[in-house]
């Protein structure tokens, strides 16, 4: 089954809940979802063949997320679905009663990384019993240095690269000037624009800030 | 209706030193200048940490700042930080080449803006040399006489397309000289203050760039240092007081070429709240004007 054939069939079966999906070349697909999602793209990746054929799972620590790669082979085609797991959570869907070879692997990424699947038998396949370091974990760590950290929090919470103190804008009055400038932070709903276009390029994801928290989820 | 200059303030100068903020209204008032400030913008974004940490997200955001500019009726947006401007500079930049500025603007659109590519960005300094020069010789009745060391702010060194790369440095200096300064030659002019090495190695920043500098202004006599860069005034205020753990002392007045320009035309000193300032600005300005 060549890959846009593959891809075709994905996007009506899974519809809204396929973040991405790229087909790079005749005999490769990479389909992102949420977390929450896995258990219905992995019953729509196994279901696209009667041979469709689990093959493994990777697993990759990128600071702030383990990212899974659900790896399936249809007809000739490997599908990879894709999730991202928050190293807050660290807890992601058994897949073994869609694909039993799983639960090897996730056995295998348990030990090594530290990401629980909820419904695994719990015991371990290579650390032994009482060992709870999780060998192949990094530090919770995103991409801004330390020093850059405050600066950044700073920088979302008001569209200002520096802290505002209320002496500061006792200062201004003194001065003749109005408390607050007229920048962005003088408005709630630009506020709120600044925030939403930080989103929507990205930035927040990529320098792991949490919107909702508003604050950055490394110290 | 239009505007000619558009005046982007950033962070520094309103919530760091609202005294530039004073100055540069009271000089642009006596000057008669057509100007605005411009509303409702965010951070230029600041050059050093986003742009290298997120150049996507820096140039929507300078963009943003740039479409208001348009929308605001700016013909010209005019900053006074250096930091700014070399971001809103390199925005501009950037943004002239088409396929870019599409790129940018399918993400602005969705907030109800869209960036033109018509506002062309200015230092302060560049703008007063250029437009008002001999108006603000003529208005230098007071006359800043006192022996300044510039600092030429890194920043400033991004010359347009075929433009001197000392172009705006070099005005800056004739305009703080015809407010009656007498600016000096230190050799270390074009040594960075350690500003941006000061978030990583605060100890490296403060005696090996720093210090060095102040070092070579002494040497020759100066009685302060103006510079246009509100980073590298911060940096020359906190880092003297800084540099005292380290058995160093200096006590170097640290001014914005808009306040000297302000002194000059005769605005008092009383209304400009240079108390603000942490280095001894207001004690200069006794000795100076009494």
């Amino acid at each position: 089954m060549r890959a846009g054939e593959i891809a075709s069939k994905l996007k009506e079966a899974l519809g809204p809940k396929i973040l991405k999906i790229e087909a790079p070349t005749e005999r490769r697909v990479f389909l992102t979802v949420k977390e929450e999602d896995l258990e219905d793209a992995m019953k729509a990746v196994m279901g696209l063949a009667r041979e469709a054929r689990f093959m493994t799972i990777s697993a990759v620590d990128e600071g702030l997320d383990v990212e899974l790669l659900y790896h399936v082979d249809v007809k000739g085609t490997v599908v990879t679905v894709r999730i991202k797991v928050p190293k807050e959570e660290m807890e992601v869907l058994d897949i073994s009663h869609i694909a039993p070879a799983a639960e090897f692997i996730e056995r295998e990424i348990r030990d090594l990384f530290g990401v629980e699947f909820v419904g695994l038998k719990p015991e371990k396949l290579y650390t032994p019993e009482g060992y709870e370091e999780k060998p192949l974990r990094k530090p919770m760590e995103g991409r801004l240095p330390p020093q850059a950290r405050p600066m950044a929090e700073v920088l979302m919470e008001s569209a200002c690269s520096v802290s505002v103190s209320r002496a500061v804008m006792r200062k201004r009055e003194d001065l003749g000037l109005s408390p607050m400038p007229p920048m962005a932070m003088a408005k709630p709903e630009v506020m709120e624009e600044i925030r939403k276009m930080a989103i929507e390029t990205g930035f927040t994801e990529r320098v792991g800030y949490d919107v909702e928290k508003k604050r950055l989820r490394y110290r | 209706m239009m505007v000619k200059y558009g005046i982007f303030l950033g962070c520094f100068i309103p919530f760091r030193y609202p005294c530039v903020e004073v100055a540069i209204k009271k000089v642009m008032d006596a000057l008669g200048a057509d100007y605005t400030i411009l509303t409702d913008y965010t951070c230029c974004p600041e050059p050093m940490l986003t742009r290298l940490v997120d150049p996507d997200f820096w140039l929507v955001t300078a963009a943003r700042n740039l479409a208001l500019a348009e929308e605001q009726g700016v013909k010209e947006l005019v900053v006074p930080c250096c930091g700014c401007y070399e971001s809103l500079y390199e925005a501009e930049h950037a943004l002239e080449d088409k396929e870019k500025r599409d790129e940018v603007n399918q993400v602005l659109s969705k907030f109800g803006h869209e960036y033109k590519g018509t506002i062309r960005v200015e230092c302060l300094t560049g703008i007063l040399y250029r437009d008002f020069m001999s108006k603000l010789e003529e208005m230098a009745t007071k006359p800043f006489r006192a022996r300044v060391a510039i600092h030429y702010c890194c920043h400033l060194f991004r010359p347009r397309p075929g433009e001197d790369i000392w172009l705006k440095h070099d005005r800056s200096r004739d305009l703080i000289r015809s407010m009656g300064a007498e600016v000096l030659r230190y050799k270390l002019e074009r040594f960075c203050c350690g500003f941006p090495a000061f978030q990583v190695d605060p100890e490296f920043s403060l005696k090996e760039r720093l210090a060095p500098k102040l070092a070579s202004m002494r040497a020759v006599g100066a009685e302060c240092v103006v510079t246009a860069c509100m980073a590298c005034i911060t940096q020359f205020e906190r880092g003297q007081v800084m540099l005292r753990r380290y058995g160093i002392r200096y006590n170097m007045p640290i001014l914005h070429p808009i306040e000297v320009i302000a002194l000059a035309i005769g605005i008092k000193p009383e209304e400009l709240g240079l108390e603000v300032h942490r280095s001894p600005v207001p004690e200069l300005v006794k000795r100076i004007y009494g």
